[in-house]
C-alpha cells in the first residue's frame, strides 16, 4: 500500500471488550476493504472510539442516547470491575499498529478505572506511548503526539474516522458553515493564520508607539483606536449572534426529528409535508430572485424607449419633414452614384454623355451626400424601428411582472400551508406520545426568535460595514497627521509595511481557500458520480458561499429534493474529498456507512463502493441490515478481512468470517 | 465661421469614446446594480445609463457635470438602437436634426440628463415606496398607454 494503514488493533478490557481482542486489518491494493459486522449495541462504535481514544484521548463517536451517560461509564469492562472492592482499580489498554506493508508504529494508551463506591467508578487515561521501528529495531519515541500529528493530526481525524449514520443531518440548516470549517481544517493555513495574528500584534505595538507623539496626532490615534475597538465589539457581537442562531437552528432540528418520529401517523405526515413545503419555499425564493432580475431587465428595456417616446416621435417627424422638403435624399450610397457616373449610364438606361442634365443631377446628388450629418439617413429608418419595439417591450415587461407576482403568490400560499400545519400540530394531543402541541409551540418560539436574530444580524452587518468605513477614515486622518512630521514618517512606514504584509497574507489565504474549494468541488463530483447508481452524469457545484448544487441532464436537484441515498453518498463524497485534500495518507474507518438507506439504493451503492477511495485502506463497521448477502456479494472481491461481533454475557465476542 | 462649422451653427465634432458621469455618483450606479432589492440588480451599466438618462428627461431635467469624472460605459457598449434614442433626445432638445453633426453635444445632452436621472432613480428605488419595481412598471405601462392616445 502507498498509504499508511492500520495493520492491527488490540483492545484489552475496554468497555464491552473483555480480555484481549485483536483485529488484524492489513489489506493490499486489490483487497482494500475490511468489514466489521454486528447488530446495534454489540460494540462497533466502541471499536471506532477505541482508535480515537488511543490516538487523541477522546471518544468522538457517541450515540446521542449515550451522550449524557458515556462519560460517567467506566472505561474498563464491567465484568472485570465486578470483582473489585471499593478503593481498588483495574487497567486496560488499546494498541494500534500502523504501517504500509508492515508495522512501523505502535501507538498505545492505557486507562484505569477505580471503584470509588458501590456502582461508582472514576476513569482516567494514561499518556500516549509510541514505539517506532528503525531498521530491525523498535525504539520508544519521546514525543508521540508530534509523530501522530505528522500521520493524522487531531483537527482532520474526523474526516478519516466518522459515523456514516450521523452524516444524515450533514446537509441540514447551517451546512455551508460546516463545509467552510472543514475546508479551513484541511487547508493547512494555520501557519498563515499565525502569521496574520503576529502581524496584527506587531501593527498594534507600532500604533501604540505612535501614541507617544502628543498633540493632534495623539487625538487622531485615539480616535482611530476607538473606532477599531468599536468595530471589534461589533464583530464579537456578530459572532455571538451567529452562534445563537446556530444553536436555535439545532434545537429546531431536534424538535423536527422528534415530530418526525412521532407514533401518530398524521403528525408524521404533517411533518413530512412541512419539509416538502420548506424545500419548495427555498426553491421558489431562488426563483423569485431570477424572476425579479428578468423583470428588472424588461423594465430597463421598456423604460428607455417609453420615457423617450415623445422625443422619438418628434425626431421621426423631423426626418420625414426634412425628406419631404428635399433636404434629405433617399438612402443612396455615394459608391453607387460614382459607379453610375463612371459607367456613363443612368439607372434608367440612358447614356449620360447624351443627357448632360441627368449627369448634372447625379453629380449634384453625389455632392449632397457627404453634407448629410453622420448617420442621419439611417435615422430616418432606425427611429421608426425603435418606436415599433415599444409595444413588445411593454408586453414583455408585463409578462415578467406577472411571473414575479405568480411566484410571490406561490410562496404566500406555501407559507399559509405551513401556518396551517403548525396550527394543527399545536392543537394536537396524543396520549402516550411526545407532547406534540408543546413541541410545536416551542418550535414556533424558536422560529420567531431565529427571525428576530436574523434581523438583528442584518442590522449588525450594516453597522459593521459603516464602522469599517469609519475606521479606515480615522486611520487615514491619523496617518495624514503622522505624515506631517518627518520623525514620525519612519514609524508610519513601518506600520504601513506591516499592514500591507498582513493584507497580502489575507489575500494569499483567500486564494488558497478558493483553490481548495475548487479542488473539493472536483473530488465531490468524482466521488458522487462513482457512488451513484444511475448511469447519467451529475454535476456537483460548490459555490463561493460553500453551497452545494447538484444537477443532472434532467435538471437541477436542490439538496432538499435529493433522496436519502443521494444525500448519504453526497456526504460520503464530501468526507472522502476532505480526507484526500488534507494530504494525509491515513486509513479510513466509517461506522454505519449505509445507515438509514433503504435496501434497493443500498445494494446499488454497495456495487460502486469498491471504486470509492481506491488504494486506501477502508474499514466499514456495518449492521446486519447494511451488510446483507447482496451487499456482501457486491463487495466480495475487495474485502480483505471480515469480523462478526456478538454481544453475550455483557461482553463483545469477535469471530472471523 | 471655422472650417468645421456648418451654416446651421453646429460644429462637426466626434463624440468621445467614453460616456461620463460625476464620480461622486458612482456609488449610485453601484448600489442600483449590486443591491438585490433594487429593480436594476445585475442590469448592465450601459443599460442603466440609458435608463438614468430617460428617467432624467421625465423627472429631472439637465444638469451640467461637476467635479471629477467616472465613466459608467462607452459608446461602443451601446446598441445601435440605444444610440438612436440618444440622438432622438438631442433632436428633441435642439428642435433640429442638424444637431446630429455635433456628436459631442449630442452625448453631452445625454450625460446631463443621466446626471439628474441617476439621482432621482436612486431616490425612487431606495425611497419610501414599498415596491419600486411594481411602481416603476405601472408608470412605464401607463405612460406608454398615454403616448399612444
Amino acid at each position: 500500500m502507498n498509504d499508511i494503514q492500520i495493520i492491527e488493533v488490540t483492545v484489552e478490557d475496554y468497555r464491552s471488550y473483555e480480555g484481549k481482542e485483536t483485529f488484524p486489518l492489513e489489506v493490499d491494493e486489490d483487497e482494500n476493504i475490511n468489514i466489521i459486522q454486528g447488530q446495534n449495541g454489540v460494540g462497533k462504535s466502541n471499536f471506532l472510539n477505541a482508535i480515537t481514544l488511543c490516538f487523541y484521548d477522546k471518544e468522538t463517536h457517541l450515540d446521542e442516547s449515550e451522550e449524557q451517560g458515556l462519560d460517567t461509564d467506566p472505561f474498563v469492562n464491567l465484568t472485570r470491575l465486578k470483582d473489585l472492592d471499593v478503593g481498588e482499580s483495574a487497567t486496560g489498554s488499546i494498541e494500534v499498529k500502523l504501517g504500509r506493508d508492515e508495522p512501523k508504529y505502535i501507538f498505545e494508551r492505557s486507562f484505569t478505572t477505580a471503584k470509588v463506591g458501590e456502582d461508582e467508578y472514576e476513569s482516567e487515561t494514561g499518556e500516549l506511548q509510541l514505539h517506532q521501528r528503525f531498521g530491525d529495531e523498535w525504539k520508544p519515541v519521546d514525543q508521540p503526539n508530534t509523530r501522530l500529528s505528522e500521520i493524522l493530526p487531531t483537527r482532520v481525524h474526523e474526516y478519516f474516522f466518522f459515523d456514516g449514520e450521523k452524516l444524515n443531518g450533514f446537509f441540514s440548516e447551517g451546512y455551508t458553515e460546516r463545509i467552510q470549517d472543514a475546508i479551513l481544517d484541511v487547508s493547512h493555513i494555520q501557519l498563515l493564520n499565525n502569521a496574520i495574528g503576529h502581524l496584527q500584534n506587531v501593527q498594534s505595538d507600532f500604533e501604540k508607539k505612535s501614541s507617544e507623539f502628543k498633540g493632534e496626532t495623539e487625538k487622531k490615534e485615539q480616535a482611530y483606536r476607538d473606532a477599531k475597538a468599536t468595530l471589534e465589539d461589533l464583530q464579537d457581537e456578530m459572532e455571538q449572534i451567529e452562534g445563537d442562531i446556530e444553536d436555535a437552528e439545532g434545537e429546531k432540528d431536534r424538535i423536527d426529528e422528534q415530530l418526525a418520529d412521532s407514533r401518530d401517523k398524521e403528525v408524521r405526515s404533517k411533518q413530512s409535508q412541512r419539509q416538502v413545503l420548506n424545500d419548495r419555499i427555498e426553491n421558489l425564493e431562488d426563483d423569485i430572485v431570477e424572476d425579479r432580475m428578468e423583470a428588472g431587465e424588461a423594465l430597463t428595456q421598456a423604460g428607455i424607449v417609453v420615457y423617450n417616446e415623445d422625443a422619438l416621435q418628434f425626431a421621426k417627424q423631423e426626418f420625414e419633414s426634412a425628406e419631404s422638403e428635399g433636404e434629405l435624399p433617399p438612402k443612396i450610397q455615394p459608391k453607387f452614384i460614382n459607379e453610375l457616373l463612371e459607367r456613363g449610364e443612368c439607372i434608367c438606361g440612358e447614356n449620360l454623355d447624351e443627357s448632360p442634365k441627368k449627369r448634372e443631377k447625379l453629380e449634384g446628388l453625389r455632392k449632397d451626400v457627404p453634407e448629410i450629418p453622420g448617420g442621419t439617413i439611417e435615422g430616418k429608418y432606425e427611429i421608426p424601428n425603435v418606436l415599433q419595439t415599444a409595444e413588445d417591450r411593454v408586453e414583455n415587461l408585463l409578462e415578467k411582472k406577472r411571473d414575479v407576482e405568480d411566484t410571490r403568490d406561490e410562496i404566500r400560499d406555501a407559507k399559509e400551508e405551513l401556518q396551517e400545519i403548525s396550527a394543527f400540530l399545536e392543537s394536537k394531543e396524543i396520549p402516550d406520545d411526545v407532547d406534540v402541541g408543546k413541541l410545536e409551540s416551542q418550535r414556533q418560539d424558536l422560529e420567531s426568535r431565529i427571525n428576530e436574530m436574523q434581523e438583528q444580524k442584518g442590522q449588525l452587518r450594516s453597522r459593521i460595514q459603516s464602522q469599517e468605513e469609519l475606521k479606515e477614515e480615522r486611520r487615514e486622518e491619523w496617518e495624514n497627521e503622522m505624515d506631517k512630521e518627518e520623525k514620525r514618517k519612519t514609524l508610519l512606514r513601518k506600520i504601513e509595511f506591516v499592514r500591507q504584509a498582513k493584507e497580502r497574507l489575507r489575500d494569499i489565504k483567500g486564494e488558497i481557500l478558493d483553490q481548495v474549494r475548487e479542488q473539493t468541488e472536483e473530488y465531490i463530483d468524482e466521488y458522487f458520480n462513482t457512488l451513484h447508481w444511475k448511469d447519467e452524469h451529475f454535476t456537483v457545484e460548490l459555490t463561493d458561499e460553500y453551497q452545494i448544487n447538484v444537477s443532472s441532464p434532467s435538471g437541477d436537484k436542490g439538496l432538499g429534493s435529493l433522496s436519502a441515498g443521494e444525500q448519504q453518498i453526497l456526504a460520503l463524497s464530501f468526507m472522502a474529498s476532505m480526507s484526500q485534500i488534507s494530504g494525509f495518507s491515513a486509513p479510513v474507518v466509517i461506522d454505519t456507512p449505509l445507515g438509514r438507506i433503504s435496501s434497493d439504493p443500498k445494494h446499488r451503492i454497495a456495487r460502486n463502493i469498491p471504486e470509492y477511495l481506491t488504494g486506501k485502506q477502508v474499514t466499514f463497521l456495518m449492521t446486519d441490515e447494511e451488510y446483507t448477502q447482496e451487499v456482501s456479494a457486491f463487495l466480495g472481491d475487495s474485502v480483505a478481512n471480515e469480523y462478526k461481533l456478538d454481544y453475550a454475557s455483557e461482553k463483545t465476542e469477535v469471530a472471523g468470517l | 465661421m471655422s472650417e468645421s462649422e456648418s451654416s446651421s451653427g453646429y460644429d462637426e465634432t466626434e463624440a468621445a469614446r467614453d460616456i461620463a458621469a460625476e464620480s461622486s455618483k458612482q456609488n449610485l450606479y453601484d448600489e442600483l446594480t449590486e443591491t438585490e432589492q433594487s429593480p436594476f440588480y445585475h442590469v448592465r451599466e450601459p443599460d442603466l445609463f440609458m435608463m438614468a438618462m430617460s428617467y432624467g428627461r421625465q423627472k429631472g431635467g439637465r444638469a451640467e457635470l461637476q467635479g471629477d469624472r467616472y465613466y459608467p460605459t462607452s459608446r461602443y457598449q451601446l446598441s445601435e438602437k440605444q444610440e438612436w434614442i440618444i440622438k432622438a433626445v438631442a433632436v428633441r432638445e435642439e428642435r433640429t436634426t442638424e444637431v446630429l453633426k455635433d456628436e459631442r453635444l449630442v452625448f453631452r445632452i445625454a450625460q446631463e440628463y443621466a446626471n439628474t436621472g441617476i439621482e432621482k432613480l436612486h431616490n425612487r428605488v431606495f425611497g419610501p415606496e414599498d415596491d419600486p419595481m411594481s411602481e416603476l412598471t405601472n408608470e412605464v405601462v401607463s405612460l406608454h398607454s398615454e403616448n399612444g392616445e
